[in-house]
This record gives structure tokens, C-alpha cells and sequence, in this order.
């Protein structure tokens, strides 16, 4: 069985700046695979060249053995992508999102009203039925775009901060959802800056630093025993402030 | 406070004035200045076209937000959380708001008001110049008051065709006002246009000529109350615009209603359906396409049946034609205005087909009905028999031409704006480029009218040949060639929308377009790679070359190829062309403004050229 998601040499320069450089990556097919990093290391330009949304300056990304660049309509079939903070049809409510791209994907009707059903139940959008995407909280619009890559049912999904604004009792829903994806069959990326809970989760992590992989294995090799934060601070040589200074901030 | 709130408004200019940017603003600036010579220029001898101007300068400021944007430098937002009043911000605010282009070129307008006081006097001066700078903090401030009008409007159906209205009726008074000072004409005789003279000249804008006439008949106690009464407008409004920045700072804006019946799905089958039922929900629930759709509607009703007032009904039969121009200009950047939710359709497999053609059948869908009953009830009121096949032929055309258009321009020129869901309590701030939008009505004016060719060779073949039939064989034209461009334009939208997607999604999300080539591998495959882009360039350079694109126009075409032209057909009057004013240097002046803006425009080509060249030379060398 091909890799589920398989980066080579990804690279992606912005106005001179190298933002992704020379990544590569492989993801065994079956994994719950975490990608950890510092604000602007590369983890969200790296997860949208992956699934098509970024072109890059160079590299290739393949899902199961297709490449997204060249063969697009075959990748996408494969991949549900939840991106960080971009636009939603911001005039439908929750399930005419769901709605809409069912039947945008070719679902036929009553498939497509089915699993919007279901889906708004499970993530407990329902009760949000009249309000539009628009007036949503940070969390729903989460939960409603999580809802939007599991709706045609995908083998590969790709999450940028799936977690991020999530309530405690929706984030142990999502993750007994992803538990029963990958134990069906399916694999999952996903980007979090929360070590304990990409410890907990995913049986692989990689840590970008500055547009590379530093380290990359399963969750037991990168550890080696230790704490996941401590190996991270380590690898990504940050030094943790905060203890000296900003003396006027005592009353 | 004041302080700082300029300097931040400074520094946010200065970041802004780049690249593509900078050739925009450059341009407009040169425009302004135009506009405000002329100013000086017709007002500064006589009092009752001052008076005109400043109204119309006046009008301008008011209908800006429409024009070139709402957007705000500084969100009132930004400073909730600072220990201030709402009277303290707003006056910080509308300081710093005195920072910018705009207000400079207003003042250059305004300072007509000097030489018109030298005349009645140089006494008057000590009236005009506080007149000068109060009329500005009017303008200024008009602005601001009205955007914030127009935002707590635009939360309602209601408001946002109020709003509307409004605007539109005044850009349609501006294009045809002719008509109302010739209605007063022909009922007063000559008093009518001085009624109208009097009532402008009384009007707030009118004020500081008023005062000046005052000061220079003596009237000194005249001329100090109407500068008194001007500050005390000043002084009201910024109270009342306080209010309104403090409630859209505390009061969350009650949730737009939406229309769903119990669980009313969306309706539709099959890809192009699904889209086709989202956008209708947009035309009937996104307050801004609502405003777009009235302003259409009463832009083209108003501009087409004010000659009404003098009798003339010849315009009216057109209005359903004006009404889907105006409408299709407005529409011209669909996924520029939908912002980074376009990753949906990229992601889909087959949805950009799709996309744009549900776009197209909604937009058909909301216009042709409006259009056609416009067209049919005025074309039989007006009693104008003979536009019937003429109406009747164009309609079609011009509605399948601006469908297909409309999609085109909108992923070809696609203009990035804020996200719907980033732009926060102010619904007309759509960002940084927001007032690019606007020239693309001027696209469609041009283009719409030229996938009418086909029909409208039909008309003139019948019309000049003097065969009703061929007059009639417009209509059937008009439908084909509506049906043709309507197809193979969206067709042209949705490859693109394929090959380049994730550039238009890149350019949306950085409100910055990305530019990209396309290559032929060795396998024969065509790939989009990314390019070069404007932004790499050094800053210097890319401010030199953004300058270059906005002002090169002015030497090349009306000063150099048109005065040229018009000396060439012995057009010696003098008039804004420099070189008519030149004598016997008039035509080296004219040729050497043709080579000045060639020039102009060649620095713009050679900078970024010879910095692709040096590069490309450097990675050669790096390996």
C-alpha cells in the first residue's frame, strides 16, 4: 500500500524569505500523524501545498502514490482538508454548507441530506440550525469545517489546528471521530501547537523548525523517553523567557 | 492622543503605498489635482460657480466611501480597550483622518476660496482662510459620518437599498442634472436655474463664499455667523458620529434574520444547481449584493427617465439595458468578493465548472426578469415605437454578454478584498484595494457594449438599409450572440479558474495578485509555475515603479497623442492642454510629452527587468 501523504523536497519562498525549505515528509498510510513547530515555521504553507491550495516553488506532494500537481481531481478525491481561518460561504447556514457541497462533490440528494444530518448531530451543530456560517464562534466554524472534509467520506485527512478554540467536550468528540476514521481505514495529518495532546493522539509527530523537518519518526522514537515539550524546546533551540524583566508589571 | 493616532495613520500609508498600490494612488492624485485646478481655475473669478463647485466637491466627499471604499486606516476597534471617551477617539480619529491624499487635495480645490477673497478684498482673507480650513474638516468629517451611516444602514434590507437609493440617485443626478436645470428653465424661464443657483449657495458647502461676499459688502457680523454656524455643524456631527462609533463599539449588531422555514433546505440538484441555490441565497440574504442590486436598479431608472422632466422620453426604453451595465460592473468581481472560500472549489473535483456557471445562471436569474420587465414597461410607456426591435434585439445580447463577462473579468482581474469573515463592524471596509472595484464598472461599460457588436450590426444593416426584417433579425442576433459570449466566456473563466486557482486563492489571501508563467515541460505537459513578482523588487524601486504606472497616462495620451491631435486638426483653443497654450512651440511641446510618458512607461518596464536579469544572473552563479 502507498503512503498517504508523501512531500518531497516542498519549497516555498515569500518575497525573498524562504517560508518552506526543501521539506520532505512521508506519512504511512494508517497513522495519526501530529506536526508541531513554532508560530511561523512553515507548518500551514507546508499542510496547503500538500493538498493543492499553494503553489510550490518547488517539490512534489503525493497522496497515495497521486500527485496533487499533476493529477489534481484524482488527489482530491482522496483528501478532506480542514485549512486554518479561511472563508466559508459565509451566507449559508450549517447545513446548507453541508448541503452545498454535497451535491457540489456529485453526492446525490438524499446521501447528501443524510450524512448532514448526521454529522451536524454528532459535532452538535444542530442546534444552531438558522444561524448563518457568518455569526458562528471560532469553535463552531471548527467544527463545521471539520464536518466539511469528513462529508464524501475521504481516506486522507489533512487539519490545520482542528483543536484550536474547540470546547473540552467537542474536542474529546473529534477525537473519538478521528479514532474511528483511522481505525476504519483512514489516515490523518494534523498541525497543533498543544505537545500534550499530539503526545496522546497521534502515533507519529514531526517537528518543523524553520521550514525543515527536525525530526520526524513515531511518537516513541522522537520521545526517546522524554517529554515531548522537552525534545521540542530542545530541537527548535528555544530559549523560554519570562523570568527575567518586565519588573513593572509587579503591583 | 491626536499624535499618536497620526502617526500610527502615517505609518499604515506608508506600508500600504506599494507596488500595484502605488501606481493606483499615483493616479488618482494626478486626477485630484486636475480637478482641483480646474477648480481654482473656473471658481476663482465668480462666486456663484465657486459656490457649485465646493457643492460638488462636497458631494464627492459624501458619496466616497461608495467611490474609493469605506475601508478605515484605523479601526475604531483597534482602541475599545484603551481608557478613552467616544468623543476623545472619535476627535483622534478624525485628526488623523486629516492625513492622506485625499484631504491635500481637497484643500489644493479649496483654496480657490483665496483668490476669490482677493478679490472682494484683501481684507476678506481674514474670512476666507478659516472658511477654507472649516470647509475642509467638513469634507473630512462628512466622510466619516457618512460611512458610519451607511454601516449601521447596511445591517437591514431596509438600509441597504435606503442607502442605495441615496447614492445612486446622486450619481444619476451628477450625470443628468442637466435635465432638472432645464425642467426649472422651462418653467421660470431664467429665474428657474438662479432658484436653483440660490438654493446651492445656501447650502453648507456654499458657506464660505457666502461668508466672503459678506465680509467684502461689509457684513462683518454676517460673515462671523456663518463661519459660527459652521463650526457649530462641525461640532454636531462629530457629537453624533461619537455616538454611533460608541455604539458600534458596544452593541453587538443583532443577527441578520434569515428566512429558513422551518429546516428549509437548499435547493438544487447536481453541481451547477448546488450553486446556482447558494447564490440566490446570497442575492436575497448578503446585505452588500442587496445594495448592489438596488443601486443598479435606481441608477439606471434615475439616469434614464430624469429627461422625462423635460419630456424627453427617448432614454427610457434603454433603462433595463443601463440597469444590467451598471448591475454587471458591480457583479465583475464575485470571487474577489467571496475571498478565501474559493479553497471549497478548488478542493472539489469538477466544482469550477460549476461555480461559475451557477454564478452566471443566478446572476441571469436576478437581472434578466428585473431587466426585461424595466425594458418592456418602459420601452410601452415611453410611446418610442421604433426601440422595440432595437430593446428587444440588445436585451439578450447584452444580458448573456455581461453574464459571460462578468465571470470573466472576475477571475481574470480578480481583485482581492477582506474576507466577509475578517471584516468585522464595518461592512464597507473590504481592505486595501477596495477602490479598484469601482473601475470595473468602467470595464463593463466598455466591454458589455462590445459583445452587443453582432446585434447591433443586425440594427444598423436594417436601419440603413431601411428592411424591417433585417431590423427584426436583430432580436434572434441578439439571443445568439447573448447565448455565445455567455458560454465561452465562462467557459474561459473556469479553465483559468482550474489552472490557476490556487494563485487566486494565494492573491486573496495576502490581498496581493501572484503572478505565474506557464512552461511547457519536455513531456509536453503545460505546468503554471510561480513568477516574479512586482514585490520582490527592492523597496525604492518598486515605489519608483508604482509611481511610473499611475502618472505616465497624463504625459502620454491627453497631453502628448491627444493635444498633438488636436493641433493636428488645427484645435488651437486654448484650453488644460499645455501645448495650446505654447504658440510656435506647440508641437515640439506636444511630441515631447509623448516621448516623456513613453519614457515614464519604459522605466516602469526596465526596472523590474533588469532586477529579473540580475537575479536570475545571481542564482546562475549560487547554483
Amino acid at each position: 500500500m502507498p503512503d498517504a501523504l508523501r512531500l518531497t523536497g516542498l519549497t516555498k519562498a515569500f518575497g525573498g524569505k524562504p517560508a518552506v525549505d526543501d521539506l520532505s515528509l512521508t506519512v504511512p498510510a494508517g497513522s495519526f500523524y501530529g506536526l508541531v513547530g513554532l508560530n511561523g515555521a512553515g507548518k500551514t504553507t507546508s499542510l496547503s501545498m500538500a493538498v493543492g491550495l499553494l503553489r510550490p516553488d518547488a517539490g512534489r506532494a503525493e497522496v497515495f502514490g497521486v500527485d496533487v500537481w499533476t493529477e489534481p481531481e484524482r488527489a482530491k478525491e482522496l483528501l478532506g482538508v480542514l485549512p486554518d481561518s479561511l472563508g466559508m460561504p459565509e451566507r449559508l447556514t450549517g447545513r446548507e454548507v453541508l448541503t452545498y457541497l454535497g451535491l457540489l462533490r456529485g453526492l446525490d440528494r438524499s446521501a447528501v441530506d443524510a450524512r448532514a444530518e448526521e454529522l451536524l448531530t454528532v459535532l452538535e451543530l444542530v442546534e444552531a440550525e438558522k444561524t448563518l456560517v457568518s455569526e458562528y464562534s471560532t469553535g463552531m466554524r471548527k467544527k463545521i469545517g471539520l464536518a466539511v472534509a469528513l462529508l464524501h467520506a475521504p481516506r486522507l485527512l489533512v487539519l490545520d489546528e482542528p483543536f484550536e478554540a474547540v470546547d473540552p467536550v467537542s474536542a474529546l468528540t473529534v477525537r473519538r471521530i478521528l479514532r474511528r476514521f483511522i481505525d476504519g481505514g483512514g489516515s490523518v495529518v494534523m498541525s497543533s501547537h498543544v505537545m500534550a495532546l499530539v503526545e496522546h493522539i497521534c502515533d507519529h509527530v514531526a517537528v518543523i523548525d524553520r521550514g525543515r523537518v527536525a525530526v520526524s519518526g513515531t511518537v516513541g522514537e522522537v520521545k526517546a523517553g522524554r517529554g515531548l515539550e522537552d525534545v521540542f524546546v530542545d530541537l527548535v533551540g528555544g530559549r523560554v523567557e519570562g523570568a527575567e524583566g518586565l519588573a513593572w508589571l509587579a503591583s | 492622543m491626536a499624535g499618536v493616532l497620526i502617526a500610527m495613520r502615517v505609518a499604515v500609508l506608508r506600508h500600504s503605498l506599494r507596488g500595484q498600490k502605488a501606481a493606483y494612488t499615483a493616479s488618482a492624485v494626478v486626477i485630484g489635482l486636475v480637478l482641483a485646478g480646474a477648480t481654482i481655475y473656473l471658481g476663482f473669478s465668480d462666486g456663484t460657480a465657486l459656490a457649485g463647485l465646493l457643492g460638488l466637491w462636497v458631494l464627492g466627499w459624501a458619496i466616497a466611501p461608495l467611490i474609493v471604499g469605506g475601508g478605515e486606516v484605523l479601526k475604531p476597534e483597534n482602541f475599545a480597550v484603551l481608557p478613552l471617551t467616544p468623543r476623545k477617539l472619535a476627535a483622534g480619529l478624525l485628526a488623523s483622518s486629516f492625513v492622506g491624499f485625499g484631504p491635500a487635495i481637497a484643500l489644493v480645490a479649496f483654496a480657490a476660496l483665496l483668490p476669490y477673497a482677493v478679490q472682494a478684498g484683501p481684507e476678506t482673507l481674514v474670512v476666507a482662510v478659516p472658511a477654507m480650513l472649516l470647509e475642509l474638516a467638513f469634507v473630512v468629517l462628512l466622510a466619516r459620518f457618512v460611512n458610519a451611516v451607511a454601516g449601521i444602514l447596511l445591517r437591514t434590507h431596509l438600509g441597504a437599498a435606503i442607502v442605495a437609493f441615496v447614492w445612486a440617485g446622486a450619481l444619476a443626478l451628477l450625470a443628468q442634472g442637466w435635465a432638472l436645470v432645464a425642467a426649472l428653465t422651462q418653467r421660470w424661464g431664467a429665474k428657474g436655474p438662479a432658484v436653483l443657483d440660490d438654493i446651492v449657495g445656501w447650502l453648507p458647502s456654499g458657506w464660505p463664499v457666502r461668508a466672503v461676499d459678506a465680509a467684502g459688502r461689509g457684513e462683518w457680523g454676517l460673515a462671523a455667523g456663518l463661519l459660527a454656524a459652521m463650526a457649530v455643524l462641525l461640532v454636531v456631527m462629530l457629537l453624533t458620529w461619537a455616538r454611533m462609533l460608541r455604539r458600534r463599539l458596544t452593541v453587538k449588531p443583532a443577527r441578520p434574520r434569515v428566512h429558513t422555514a422551518g429546516r428549509a433546505r437548499l435547493g438544487g440538484n447536481g453541481p451547477v444547481g448546488a450553486v446556482l441555490a447558494k447564490e440566490l441565497r446570497g442575492w436575497s440574504r448578503d446585505l452588500l449584493r442587496i445594495n448592489h442590486m438596488w443601486f443598479a436598479i435606481v441608477y439606471g431608472v434615475a439616469f434614464c427617465l430624469l429627461p422625462v422632466l423635460v419630456g424627453w422620453w427617448g432614454m427610457a426604453p434603454y433603462t433595463g439595458l443601463v440597469v444590467l451595465v451598471m448591475a454587471s460592473g458591480l457583479a465583475a468581481n464575485v470571487f474577489g468578493s467571496d475571498g478565501t472560500a474559493l479553497w471549497m472549489t478548488l478542493l472539489t473535483p469538477g466544482a469550477a465548472r460549476a461555480d461559475v456557471r451557477g454564478r452566471q445562471l443566478a446572476w441571469v436569474a436576478v437581472f434578466g426578469p428585473i431587466s426585461a420587465v424595466l425594458t418592456v414597461a418602459l420601452t410601452a410607456v415611453s410611446g418610442e415605437d421604433s426601440a422595440w426591435p432595437i430593446v428587444l434585439g440588445l436585451l439578450p445580447a447584452a444580458l448573456g454578454g455581461a453574464a459571460g463577462l462578468a465571470a470573466l473579468v472576475s477571475v481574470y482581474m480578480l481583485i482581492p478584498l477582506t474576507d466577509p469573515h475578517k471584516r468585522g463592524a464595518n461592512p464597507l471596509g473590504l481592505g486595501d484595494n477596495e477602490g479598484q472595484v469601482s473601475g470595473l464598472v468602467y470595464v463593463m461599460l466598455l466591454g458589455v457594449p462590445l459583445t452587443c457588436v453582432p446585434a447591433a450590426g443586425a440594427l444598423a444593416a436594417g436601419l440603413i438599409t431601411g428592411t424591417a426584417w433585417l431590423t427584426w433579425l436583430t432580436v434572434p442576433v441578439g439571443v445568439a450572440s447573448g447565448a455565445l459570449f455567455s458560454w465561452w466566456f465562462g467557459r474561459l473563466a473556469h479553465h483559468r479558474l482550474v489552472t490557476h486557482g490556487p494563485d487566486l486563492l494565494q492573491a486573496m489571501r495576502t490581498g496581493k495578485a501572484a503572478s505565474t508563467r506557464t512552461v511547457r515541460g519536455e513531456d509536453g505537459v503545460k505546468r503554471v509555475l510561480a513568477d516574479f513578482k512586482l514585490e520582490d523588487l527592492p523597496k525604492k524601486e518598486r515605489t519608483i515603479v508604482g509611481i511610473c504606472w499611475g502618472t505616465g497616462w497624463l504625459p502620454l495620451f491627453p497631453q502628448g497623442l491627444v493635444a498633438t491631435g488636436m493641433l493636428l486638426f488645427g484645435q488651437r483653443e486654448k484650453s488644460w492642454f499645455l501645448a495650446t497654450y505654447l504658440g510656435d512651440f506647440a508641437y515640439p511641446v506636444a511630441i515631447a510629452m509623448l516621448l516623456l510618458g513613453l519614457a515614464v512607461y519604459g522605466t516602469a518596464l526596465y526596472l523590474p527587468w533588469r532586477y529579473k536579469k540580475s537575479r536570475a544572473a545571481r542564482e546562475a552563479l549560487g547554483g
